[in-house]
């Protein structure tokens, strides 16, 4: 190396070394770690954001016996917009907020019924944001639910979070991340929903959590909620049903009330164009074991017993698929089962020349629902004594 | 500056003698010689000198008491010369009945140079110089005291051979002809160092060692502007790449298996008179993740261990950096319990990271180097001192978070595994933390690129010193790096370094 | 022992397409008119012929003069043209160098330290670079295998780790609006190509058969560009669009265990592959420069670059940013088109028909 270059080098190392002091800011230490957020819309078009922030020195130390506060800390700030407000909340703290472990973004229902759109932008845009955080509206005002605290050492963001992830094995919650939210709101084939969340308070004096329904929007605003059997279509219509989700039967035959638990759950739909009208004919394959059988006199499992089972349960997916969509389609004229973005792909021609109508045209969609039932394990039973 | 730098270094040191001067040659008068030797050798005590009559000759005994065994001296030197019956009349006579008859050493020559034999003398040899005969009489029966060969102190192996090289030469010859018992082996002498006159000796196999290279290595040597040479590491610079790299292409090895093996796949082994330590030239920089006990081991526990020691690698430059990286820029990095733990260690330390991370570095390698250069009976204490001052002081005093201390451990450790590379890893870890504390994780990525080009365009005498993975060579990648064939494929066909330069 | 300073066919490959891949992982929708996710993917075949169209001259420069680049095929005609074509591309590359750190320095700014000044960032980039230029072609093209292979694992994993989250659904039909916006797509990606104009300076430093090999990297290069295409937009969805950067949007999606976030692997291999891409820009232009110009002033040439970089980028970053957004399609042709296929195109004919007079008056 030239000598010049060997000179300059010095001072510029030394510079860097120093200005490294600058960035302490950014520090884990000087973190405002942010749990989740509760975004309502307040007097004036200003909004107000809650915070659910991080007590490191409890979480780090939850049985330390020292008196370290709360594990969760929530603070309340206002701006004109999301990002105003959340960059307010260092009047309260004096540490820069930090979203990267932010785990749930919630909206008031009168914010969510007024339109979301507007709120989306800033976690769209800021770097930091996940776009697989997940997004629920509260059953009242998004500070409820966020400031809600369920003990000292017990993060309730994480609470929520848990509710939320309990999808992969009961078919009556569903979740809702930011980027499928965000796809959901712009097209144009189908609508958005998001769980909404309530906060109730206990015996105690602790708030408890509970999935209440779910909410279906149409463009951005909240319209109708979804409860237990029509989460349940939406999760076979979205294919989300995993392995260990339950649905309950009536046997009639038998006269016993039944619970099957899902083995696997395979969903085929295929956009048809029949007689200048959308169809969508939807085959369901579910592989199911027997989870309960409430009966007065125990008998024996037979092959007619199974048969009938199985047609029960395909009777009641069926009729489940087809009066939820039917309800939602006709009804509020909304599509939260995705189904219009399958028949974009598949029929873009159709789709093409009906794009301005479409909402229109979707009382008139039919959707023809074959379901087959396999029933895999019966399980033990009160029977075989 | 540098002006004023060089001005102040040249005026507490003095240009090194030249030593080209006209070589005096052996007198016939005997005295004239001896004045010679006591001028240049001046007034040392070692420096025996006895004079004799053999016959009516006049005749001296030159000889270096350390250097000497006496007793060899005087059963095959001095006692068959004085007591020869039938010795010649003539000077000249006397000096061959002497030296074909009487002596019975092979080691032994005429010298015509007073210089040469003035070597000869400090090298162990007795000089004999006869009044009348214009050259003298070495004999060799060096004796200089010596250490054993012992175990190997820097590259312990857990199945091989045990031995390591000794400070005495030729013994470390023996040890490497002992092993490969070829007339390919060739071992080349060379002297170095105008003052120390230092023997060096070149060693490969004739038949696999590029000429090209062997020549080199000779030239290099040859050039070699050194006045005293005490160590290996005098030569080392002379042989390096053009580029400037932290990492040595010039391999070390204390062992004479390794030299062997070495020679075997067509380097140049370089041994260096009094060290015990061999050079060997090319070398490869993932060499430094191998060891003789990867061919002892079955081929997929050798896998394994250079895998290990890959990571370990890794783990030991980088680990405090990404560390810093992260504590400073990359918290989403963490998942949400470490997240709380670290934030909360952190968050009692007074320090910025990068700062706590430099220093509590600092003080590791204070306490390695004195643990390091103590005698053994007080490096226990400066251990526990150690451990006592960072492990458990520093972190109660909230100079030091516990994760961070966790680091350092895991990164001494991690840069023990890969000993033969302590030292640029322990400078680059220092790098990347200024780095990592700096710019972040992308920062850190920057330099691990400028190492990587910095690595790949070193030359090791032609060869690619990132060879066989830049460039990429299958066939030798597929041999003997993280992966190594069985010694039954192995074994037919021994690596060409030379091939590698392609 | 023998000294060389030429790559082998398979680091030209690895140069090459790190190089355009660094492009792709920074793949912007933003300046494009809007199209449908599914469009994308044509795009990536029109792309592919632009960029092959355009390297036209590039194959005839190797059929005609292998052994040679273009400031010695201009030499040929006039020493006067040899140094004006030097100066040209030069300038080509180091414009491409700023344009690289441009793009750098957007995505720094951007996504990894929003909150910070990013210019310390762009000064430790150009130095590194400058210092990996200095240390030769033969350093620069070893390591890029090296890193194209880091660059792949990095690349599996995040494949790997997206494979569950893609979903059909998220497609949208191609060719919805027509195949226009596609084919714009293609022309603008193909124009962010500066691969043909370094081709010309690197094809007498590689050994073998080096246009063999720019074929593969055509199609290799469009498989690459494909899959990631098809992870983002089956992964995301037209959300991918929303973002400055889809590929990496998309990398924040994978997700093993409870790690999270592992962009920062895909972040760190491109920032490799920009490093690397600098440090053969800078090399290059001093290279060629050189040859016209003082031959002991390469080192020169290359702080000269980056210092030349690094006031442009500091001093107007912002408004040179803006050929990204604002530059319009037909510009951004005419100047690509300017270096890849008008001034080879003239300097090829002269130096052709001079060869031929030159044999003609030998015969």
């Amino acid at each position: 190396m030239k000598k010049p270059l060997k000179l300059l080098l010095l001072p510029i190392l030394l510079v860097f070394l120093f200005s490294s002091c600058s960035y302490s800011t950014h520090e884990l230490k000087n973190r405002l770690i942010i749990q989740a957020i509760g975004v309502d819309t307040i007097e004036n078009g200003r909004v107000q954001v809650t915070l659910q922030t991080l007590n490191t020195e409890m979480a780090g130390n939850p049985n330390s016996g020292a008196d370290l506060g709360n594990v969760i800390n929530s603070l309340t700030t206002e701006g004109s917009t999301v990002a105003e407000a959340i960059s307010n909340a260092a009047k309260q703290v004096g540490k820069l907020p930090m979203l990267s472990q932010n785990r749930l973004i919630v909206f008031g229902r009168d914010t969510a019924k007024a339109g979301i759109q507007p709120y989306l932008d800033y976690f769209v845009r800021d770097a930091q944001n996940r776009a697989t955080v997940y997004v629920a509206v509260s059953d009242t005002s998004a500070k409820d639910l966020v400031s809600a605290e369920l003990g000292e050492s017990v993060v309730a963001a994480s609470s929520l979070e848990d509710i939320l992830q309990a999808m992969q094995f009961n078919l009556n919650i569903v979740n809702q991340e930011l980027y499928m939210l965000v796809n959901q709101v712009e097209t144009d084939a189908a609508d958005a929903y998001m769980p909404v969340l309530k906060a109730e308070q206990g015996e105690g004096g602790e708030s408890k959590f509970k999935l209440q329904s779910v909410a279906v929007f149409d463009e951005d605003k909240m319209l109708y909620e979804l409860q237990d059997e029509g989460v349940i279509a939406l999760q076979i219509l979205t294919n989300q049903v995993e392995s260990g989700g339950a649905f309950s039967i009536y046997n009639t035959k038998y006269q016993s009330n039944m619970t099957l638990q899902i083995e696997k759950c395979r969903v085929r739909i295929r956009p048809l164009v029949e007689n200048d009208q959308p169809v969508f004919d939807v085959r369901i394959r579910i592989n199911a074991d027997i989870a309960e059988n409430q009966t007065e006199q125990p008998f024996s499992v037979t092959e007619d017993y199974l048969n009938e089972t199985k047609k029960s349960a395909e009777a009641y997916i069926n009729n489940l698929i087809t009066e939820n969509t039917k309800q939602s389609f006709t009804k509020f004229q909304t599509d939260p089962f995705c189904l219009g973005m399958r028949f974009k792909r598949k029929q873009a021609k159709f789709y093409k020349t009906h794009i301005e109508n479409w909402k229109e045209m979707l009382p008139n969609v039919k959707v023809r629902v074959h379901t087959e039932v396999e029933i895999e394990r019966v399980g033990n039973g009160v029977e075989n004594i | 500056m540098w002006k004023w730098i060089n001005q102040a270094v040249d005026k507490v040191t003095q240009k090194t003698p030249d030593s080209v001067q006209p070589l005096p040659t052996v007198s016939t008068n005997a005295e004239e010689n001896i004045i010679y030797f006591k001028k240049r050798l001046g007034s040392s005590f070692d420096i025996l000198y006895k004079q004799t009559y053999i016959g009516n000759n006049r005749a001296f005994l030159i000889m270096d008491d350390g250097m000497c065994n006496n007793l060899l001296v005087t059963q095959q030197v001095v006692q068959p010369i004085l007591r020869a019956e039938k010795m010649p009349t003539d000077p000249q006579e006397q000096m061959a009945y002497i030296r074909d008859k009487i002596t019975q050493g092979i080691d032994q020559k005429e010298e015509h140079s007073l210089d040469a034999a003035i070597k000869e003398l400090l090298s162990g040899l007795v000089i004999l110089f006869i009044d009348g005969v214009p050259f003298c009489e070495c004999f060799g029966v060096q004796g200089f005291p010596k250490r054993s060969v012992e175990n190997a102190q820097t590259e312990v192996q857990e199945r091989g051979a045990q031995e390591a090289f000794v400070e005495s030469f030729k013994d470390n010859v023996a040890l490497m002809r002992r092993r490969v018992r070829s007339p390919v082996a060739r071992f080349d002498i060379q002297e170095v160092g105008k003052t120390s006159q230092t023997r060096i000796c070149i060693c490969y196999f004739a038949d696999r060692a590029d000429p090209q290279c062997v020549d080199e290595v000779k030239n290099r040597l040859k050039k070699a502007d050194l006045d005293v040479v005490l160590g290996t590491g005098y030569l080392r610079p002379f042989l390096e790449s053009d580029t400037v790299s932290l990492f040595s292409s010039v391999g070390t090895t204390e062992r004479p298996d390794i030299a062997c093996a070495q020679m075997a796949e067509g380097r140049v082994v370089i041994l260096v008179d009094g060290t015990p330590f061999a050079l060997y030239v090319p070398h490869l920089f993932l060499e430094n993740f191998q060891s003789l006990d990867d061919y002892n081991h079955r081929p997929y526990y050798s896998l394994f261990i250079r895998t290990l020691k890959i990571a370990a690698f890794v783990l030991s430059v980088f680990l405090p950096g990404v560390y810093v990286a992260v504590c400073t820029f990359h918290q989403e990095i963490l998942p949400a319990s470490m997240l709380y733990d670290t934030a909360v260690q952190e968050s009692i330390t007074p320090f910025p990271v990068m700062l706590e991370a430099i220093f509590i570095h600092f003080i590791y390698e204070i306490v390695r180097e004195a643990g390091l250069r103590m005698p053994k009976s007080v490096g226990h204490a400066v251990s526990i001192v150690g451990a006592l001052v960072i492990g458990d002081a520093a972190v109660t005093a909230g100079l030091v978070a516990a994760p961070m201390l966790i680091v350092v451990a895991m990164t001494a450790i991690s840069s023990f595994v890969v000993s033969k590379i302590y030292y640029p890893v322990s400078i680059l870890r220092f790098a990347f933390m200024v780095i990592g504390g700096i710019t972040g994780f992308y920062g850190i990525i920057i330099g691990f690129g400028v190492l990587l080009t910095n690595v790949c365009a070193v030359q090791s005498f032609g060869t690619p010193f990132a060879a066989p993975f830049a460039p990429l060579h299958i066939g030798a990648l597929m041999r003997d790096t993280f992966v190594r064939m069985s010694w039954t494929r192995l074994g037919k066909r021994e690596l060409q370094i030379e091939t590698l330069e392609k | 022992m023998n000294k060389t300073s030429k790559i082998s066919v398979w680091q030209l490959f690895s140069v090459i397409l790190l190089s355009r891949l660094l492009t792709l992982l920074t793949y912007t929708t933003f300046g494009l008119e809007r199209m449908h996710n599914a469009d994308f993917f044509a795009s990536v075949l029109f792309c592919t012929t632009f960029v092959a169209l355009f390297s036209i001259m590039v194959f005839i420069q190797s059929k005609l003069f292998p052994e040679k680049d273009m400031t010695d095929i201009a030499y040929i005609a006039s020493p006067l043209l040899s140094k004006g074509v030097s100066v040209c591309y030069a300038f080509y590359f180091i414009f491409a160098a700023l344009t690289t750190l441009v793009r750098l320095e957007l995505f720094v700014s951007s996504i990894v330290f929003p909150d910070t000044d990013s210019t310390l960032f762009a000064v430790i980039c150009i130095i590194a670079a400058c210092y990996a230029a200095t240390l030769g072609i033969e350093g620069i093209g070893r390591a890029s295998v090296l890193s194209l292979a880091i660059f792949n694992a990095a690349f599996l994993f995040i494949v790997l780790t997206m494979a569950d989250k893609i979903d059909f659904v998220n497609f949208s039909p191609i060719f919805f609006d027509g195949i226009t916006p596609s084919l714009k797509a293609g022309l603008n990606s193909a124009t962010r190509t500066v691969e043909v104009v370094m081709l010309t300076a690197l094809l007498p430093k590689t050994k073998g058969k080096p246009m063999r090999i720019y074929t593969t990297w055509l199609l290799v290069f469009a498989v690459y560009k494909l899959i990631l295409f098809f992870c983002t937009f089956g992964g995301l969805g037209d959300y991918a669009l929303t973002q400055l950067f889809p590929v990496y949007a998309m990398s924040v999606l994978s997700e093993v265990g409870v790690f999270r976030r592992f962009d920062v692997l895909l972040t760190g291999v491109w920032i490799l592959s920009a490093f690397i891409k600098i440090s053969l820009l800078f090399y290059l232009q001093a290279e060629l420069l050189q040859k016209s110009f003082k031959k002991s002033w390469r080192t020169g040439y290359i702080l000269i670059a980056g210092a030349l970089v690094l006031i442009v980028q500091i001093g107007m970053g912002g408004t040179f940013a803006d050929y990204f957004f604002s530059t319009t399609l037909l510009t951004r042709t005419l100047f690509y088109a300017a270096f890849t296929l008008v001034l080879p195109g003239v300097v090829l004919l002269a130096a052709y028909r001079k060869g031929k007079k030159r044999h003609e008056k030998t015969a």
